[in-house]
C-alpha cells in the first residue's frame, strides 16, 4: 500500500442537511488535508442546495473554519458535518420588531 | 398558491428531514404533515415545540407557534440574543412570536410590513428546513 493511501492520511465524512445528506449513507473517504470547504461544495452540487454561502458548518455542536483542512479543526476518524443556515436575525437587529403589546 | 401544489411543495421540502439530521441535531417531529411541521427541540436551553401552519406555502411564510413540550401555547418565552424569540405578543395573535425573516408573523407586524416576504421566497435558507433551521440556532443562544 502507498504510504499515502494508508487509513491515517484519511478521514471519513458525512454532511448533514435538511436537504439530505451527503453522501446518501454512511460516509466519505476524504484526504485529512483537504479543506473542508471541498466535500461542503460537492454536497451543495449533490443536493441542488444553491448558494450556501452563508451557511455554516458544526460538529458536536461546534462551529468549524471551512477553508482549513480535518487536520487544523482537529478533527479525525469518523465525523458528521451539520451544514445549514446561521439563525436568523431578530429584534436587535435593525430589522427587528418594535414591542408593541405587553 | 393551489393547494395540491402547495402541498407537494411542503412535501418534497420535509423529506430531508432525516432520522440522521434528528439524531445529529436532537429534534423530534411531533407532526410532519401538510400544512403543519411541528418539532420539538430537545437538545438545547430548554424543551421548545416550533409547529409551522404552512398553509398556501411557499405564496405565504409558514405561520410559527410556539408550544409546550406537551402542546399548550406558550404565553411567555425568553429572548434570545438576536430577539429571533420575541417576547413581546405579536399585534395579530396575542402571543410571543418568531421575529424573523421567514415567519409570518415578521412579514405581519407592522414593523415590517414593507419588508415582504417576496424579497425571499425561494432563497437560500427560506426553504422549510432552512427556517426551522434558523430557528433552532437562535433557540440555542437564549
Amino acid at each position: 500500500m502507498d504510504k499515502d493511501d494508508s487509513k491515517e492520511n484519511f478521514v471519513e465524512v458525512s454532511v448533514v442537511t435538511t436537504s439530505g445528506s451527503y453522501p446518501a449513507h454512511g460516509f466519505e473517504r476524504v484526504p485529512k488535508h483537504q479543506k473542508v470547504r471541498v466535500l461542503l461544495d460537492k454536497t451543495a452540487a449533490h443536493l441542488g442546495l444553491a448558494d450556501t454561502g452563508g451557511w455554516i458548518a458544526t460538529v458536536n455542536g461546534k462551529e468549524i473554519k471551512v477553508e482549513l483542512n480535518y487536520i487544523d479543526n482537529g478533527l479525525s476518524d469518523q465525523v458528521e458535518i451539520d451544514f445549514g443556515p446561521r439563525e436568523g436575525g431578530g429584534g436587535n437587529a435593525s430589522f427587528g420588531c418594535q414591542t408593541e403589546i405587553r | 398558491m393551489h393547494p395540491l401544489a402547495a402541498k407537494l411543495k411542503f412535501d418534497d421540502q420535509v423529506r430531508g428531514l432525516t432520522d440522521n439530521l434528528l439524531r445529529l441535531r436532537g429534534w423530534k417531529i411531533h407532526k410532519m404533515e401538510y400544512p403543519v411541521l411541528d418539532v420539538e427541540f430537545i437538545s438545547g436551553p430548554k424543551g421548545i415545540r416550533i409547529q409551522m401552519v404552512c398553509d398556501d406555502w411557499d405564496d405565504v411564510p409558514p405561520s410559527i407557534q410556539l408550544l409546550s413540550t406537551s402542546g399548550e401555547r406558550l404565553s411567555a418565552i425568553k429572548r434570545d440574543p438576536a430577539g429571533v424569540f420575541n417576547e413581546s405578543r405579536h399585534p395579530g395573535t396575542g402571543f410571543p412570536f418568531i421575529c424573523m425573516r421567514g415567519s409570518r408573523e415578521y412579514h405581519t407586524h407592522s414593523s415590517h410590513i414593507t419588508d415582504h416576504w417576496s424579497n425571499y421566497r425561494g432563497k437560500s435558507g427560506y426553504d422549510l428546513g432552512g427556517i426551522l433551521s434558523q430557528v433552532w440556532r437562535a433557540w440555542l443562544k437564549t
